[in-house]
């Protein structure tokens, strides 16, 4: 085996094991949002490319307000799903859209982009 | 007919359109009169201020104090419109309302403008002239690949070969740059955020292509002679294609929607309403609670509200799904944008804007269709592995072919790996299910069949049992007097009457009717001295120092009173569908009183369907049992569960789940429950699909999971074709893109070359990937031409 061969092989396998580790392994950070009056609690969630942040902790049965600014022209972004509380929104490029639930019970929900590629998690606990 | 219109005039300041009658203000200028919404509108005309259009629907009208106006927004977010509204007088509301009705019932986009809609348009343009751009330049670069074929052309190309190959590398950098930068830019926004999506895929995919065509045009001398290829035709093409179907797919979703939105295009747009005794025609969104509204032959309804006076028959077919006229009368509701027949009638205003009828199912149905059946679930946890999978076989596909395939190693690893990442498609996976839920959904709802979700849709495609209640639901619930029979020493009229007045105060519709049958005898009825309603058995009242008691056999049991005088008697009322009322007088038995209720026309009709669909059909009442199963008889129902308690049928669903279901093998029975929404709460929740049959406006939406606007089981019957079709679709979807993907990608990869020589060249693959979304939505499309058997026009 020549040297091109060998390196062309190394990096091969060097860009497997970086794909699996990118993007299956990494470790989200929770975000908890920010309680403001009257038991509110509001999060700031930019979409580009992905959501930012995707992972997001809130109290059960208080109101939550997520505010998704679509900072992308990618179509992919452009409606956001929260399939377990029926809401959807369609998110017009750098303007914040206010989406406003209130989650009775704790548990994991997730929301995603109109075609799924984009996804999101909201963790609700227990107050 | 001349619609007369009010004269309005306009505030010279704001624009707003001002009622000379109750303006605020009022200032003459050069001999003219103008008329101002607010004293800080007048304040500013006779300082001089022009109107000019910057201040045009300004909130100059809420700088005043003493006005009481609410500023003018041009689309004002709906709910705050409604509490600021209801503290002030109707024209003071009606001038601050000015919204557009479209906007206002367009509810859970809470942000969706008219802009919005433009940018879409926007969008979709600027995507197709993309497309024709990479196509464009896609034709000579592919045209000059095919010339290769032909040996005549070839010794010219060869010749010219390194200057083909930098025009061809300038001329496409355009098409990736510009056409396709949307896909690279998405592809990294979602690189920095540890995602990869479809852009990733074709970014990849034709940037490959492109950066290794242009090396082999810069640097030939890294490959042996004749050897390494172009593909620079690959890449546009890919791109072109790509765009096509984001561009169909935009289309398709937008049709979608349009259906809904015609829907509400149907709303009337004007009302004639009466005001301070005066009749003026006003936009329908100018329309308050409480006003009165005249609605003359041929017009539509503008809102919901109930009859004053007058009467006609309406076409309410637009929220029912039901297209034979009701009659209507004082007292009745009526629906907004329902058609008004024959009659003329006035009615008050009841609910407006976001509130009617009409705007709430169309806010229920855009709820339900975002919602995620379990099976969508399934896709989406694939979805979030797909790409990067894609991505690693298509690195070994390359290490595969550059280790141990034929030479030239370089150009078969490289196209084989370009080709894997463009074959895979994992948006037609990602929009299999929601297009054809969009489509489902969408299509019950034209026949007034809500349903609340995408899992109750998939559950209602599997139901194995179907629960029936029968008073209202398999009869009219108007059960009326037939037969009075009394015993021993009591006559007719006499038993008749103690028995009304017993009744008298009871809420039950079967001790209605016996009123009403006494009123229609004219037997005069006073007030008991003493009363008590027992649910489930019937009413004890004191009359004339005696103890009446009316009901059923729980009844009398509880009574004591003996039921043998009652038997013979009863089993033959019983016998004929009619449900027996015992009479005890002073703990005497007296009589018995047959009440009976017609059956609903399409029941019958609707109950065989159901069976030869597969369901089993199952009656649940609180009446006896042997009327049951006489009515149960004249319907075709095998199974009865009579004498329930309203508080047992909860429990009665349970049991009914708990069997287990000999037919189709499946273990588990499902089980739905029609009820009127109300009383039946309980059983409903219970069922695994609960069915709410309601009759016009007065509807538990909250509750059910699939809402009947139209009184008829027909609807159920549709209900249940409909969501059978849409799950048939989401699974022929799911299957088309599995099935695509399964064989695409090995074929892409080059498994079977060893055995068959037979490779995929990348730009089939870009062909199959857009063709894929096309057809995933075009199926979905198919539903909206879905025509269920139980609607279909005779």
């Amino acid at each position: 085996m020549d040297a091109t061969t060998i390196i062309i092989n190394a990096v091969g396998l060097a860009l497997i094991v970086g794909i699996i580790w990118y993007f299956w392994l990494w470790k989200r950070e929770a975000v908890a949002a920010t309680t403001g009056t009257g038991g509110l609690q509001v999060i700031d969630v930019t979409v580009k490319g992905g959501y930012q942040p995707a992972l997001i902790t809130v109290k059960m049965g208080r109101p939550v307000r997520l505010n998704f600014t679509r900072r992308e022209a990618s179509t992919c972004g452009e409606e956001v799903v929260l399939p377990d509380f029926g809401k959807r929104a369609h998110l017009p490029q750098n303007e914040t859209v206010p989406i406003e639930i209130t989650p009775p019970e704790t548990g994991e929900y997730e929301f995603t982009c109109g075609m799924n590629m984009y996804r999101g998690k909201l963790i609700v606990e227990a107050a | 007919m001349a619609a007369k219109t009010t004269q309005l005039a306009i505030d010279p300041i704001c624009g707003m359109k001002v009622d000379p009658q109750t303006a605020a203000g009022k200032s003459e200028r050069d001999g003219e009169t103008f008329y101002f919404c607010s004293l800080g509108c007048k304040a500013k005309f006779d300082e001089g201020v022009k109107a000019d259009d910057s201040e045009m629907h300004s909130s100059c009208c809420g700088s005043s104090a003493a006005s009481m106006t609410t500023p003018l927004t041009r689309i004002a977010p709906a709910r705050s419109d409604n509490k600021e509204s209801s503290a002030m007088s109707p024209v003071q509301i009606s001038r601050s309302s000015s919204v557009d009705v479209h906007a206002r019932a367009h509810v859970t986009d809470e942000h969706h403008s008219q802009s919005s809609e433009e940018a879409q348009e926007k969008a979709y343009r600027t995507m197709l002239y993309k497309f024709w751009f990479a196509s464009a330049v896609s034709v000579p670069l592919l045209f000059i690949m095919l010339a290769e074929f032909i040996p005549s052309w070839r010794e010219a190309l060869m010749h010219y070969h390194q200057i083909i190959g930098v025009v061809a590398a300038i001329v496409s950098l355009p098409v990736l740059l510009w056409s396709g930068w949307q896909f690279f830019q998405g592809a990294w926004n979602g690189l920095l955020n540890h995602n990869t999506n479809m852009d990733t895929l074709v970014a990849l995919g034709t940037g490959a292509a492109w950066v290794y065509s242009t090396v082999v045009v810069i640097a030939p001398q890294l490959f042996p002679s004749g050897t390494a290829g172009s593909y620079f035709e690959v890449a546009t093409i890919v791109i072109a294609l790509v765009l096509l179907g984001q561009a169909l797919e935009m289309r398709a979703k937008s049709r979608s929607s349009a259906a809904i939105k015609k829907l509400l295009e149907l709303q009337a747009k004007t009302a004639r309403v009466i005001r301070d005794g005066k009749e003026m025609d006003v936009p329908v969104e100018e329309v308050v609670v409480g006003d009165r509204v005249l609605v003359r032959p041929g017009e539509k309804v503008p809102v919901d509200g109930v009859i004053i006076e007058g009467e006609s028959a309406i076409d309410e077919s637009i929220v029912t799904g039901e297209s034979v006229p009701v009659d209507k009368r004082a007292g009745d509701t009526v629906i907004g944008s329902s058609i008004n027949k024959t009659g003329a009638f006035t009615f008050r205003a009841a609910r407006v804007g976001k509130e009617t009828a009409l705007a709430r199912i169309v806010e229920m149905v855009q709820q339900a269709q975002s919602s995620k059946p379990p099976i969508g679930r399934l896709v989406d946890k694939i979805s979030s592995y797909f790409v990067p999978s894609v991505m690693i076989i298509s690195i070994v596909t390359f290490l595969a072919w550059f280790n141990f395939g034929p030479t030239p190693v370089l150009n078969y690893a490289v196209v084989t790996m370009v080709t894997v990442l463009v074959i895979a498609c994992p948006c037609a996976l990602g929009l299999a299910t929601p297009t054809s839920l969009m489509a489902g959904i969408g299509k019950a709802a034209e026949f007034g069949v809500l349903i609340r979700n995408g899992e109750a849709l998939e559950t209602a495609s599997r139901l194995t049992t179907i629960v029936l209640d029968k008073t209202g639901t398999v009869t009219k619930g108007k059960p009326e007097l037939t037969d009075v029979l009394p015993l021993e020493n009591y006559n007719e009229e006499g038993l008749l009457r103690l028995a009304a007045i017993a009744d008298k105060r009871s809420e039950h519709p079967l001790a209605e009717a016996i009123v009403k049958g006494a009123q229609a005898r004219e037997i005069e009825l006073s007030e008991p001295e003493k009363f008590n309603a027992i649910p489930g058995h019937g009413v004890v009242a004191v009359i004339e120092g005696k103890r009446v008691a009316v009901g059923n056999k729980k009844l009398m049991k509880r009574e004591n009173v003996s039921l043998e005088a009652f038997e013979h008697v009863a089993l033959k009322l019983a016998d004929e569908g009619k449900t027996p009322m015992f009479v005890a007088i002073d703990g005497r038995a007296a009589g018995v009183i047959g009440v009976a209720d017609t059956l609903k026309e399409d029941s019958i009709a609707a109950i065989r369907t159901l069976q030869s669909m597969g369901i089993e059909v199952v009656m649940i009442t609180g009446d006896n049992e042997r009327t049951a199963r006489a009515i149960a008889r004249q319907v075709g129902i095998q199974k009865v569960l009579a004498d329930v308690l309203p508080e047992d049928k909860a429990r009665k669903i349970q049991e009914l789940q708990a069997e287990s279901s000999q037919r189709n093998g499946k273990g588990i029975k499902l089980v739905g429950m029609i009820g009127d929404g109300i009383n039946d709460a309980p059983a409903l929740a219970q069922a695994d699909v609960g069915f709410a049959i309601g009759t016009g406006t007065d509807v538990a939406i909250e509750a059910a999971d699939v809402t009947l606007v139209g009184g008829s089981l027909r609807g159920v019957v549709t209900a249940i074709e409909v969501s059978r079709a849409t799950m048939r679709n989401i699974k022929q979807n799911l299957f088309g893109a599995f099935i695509y993907n399964t064989f695409g990608i090995p074929v892409a990869a080059g498994v079977f070359y060893p055995l068959f020589q037979i490779l995929l060249s990348p730009i089939i693959a870009g062909l199959a990937m857009a063709a894929s979304s096309i057809t995933v939505v075009t199926n979905a499309n198919r539903l909206r031409f879905f025509e269920p058997q139980s609607q279909a026009k005779k």
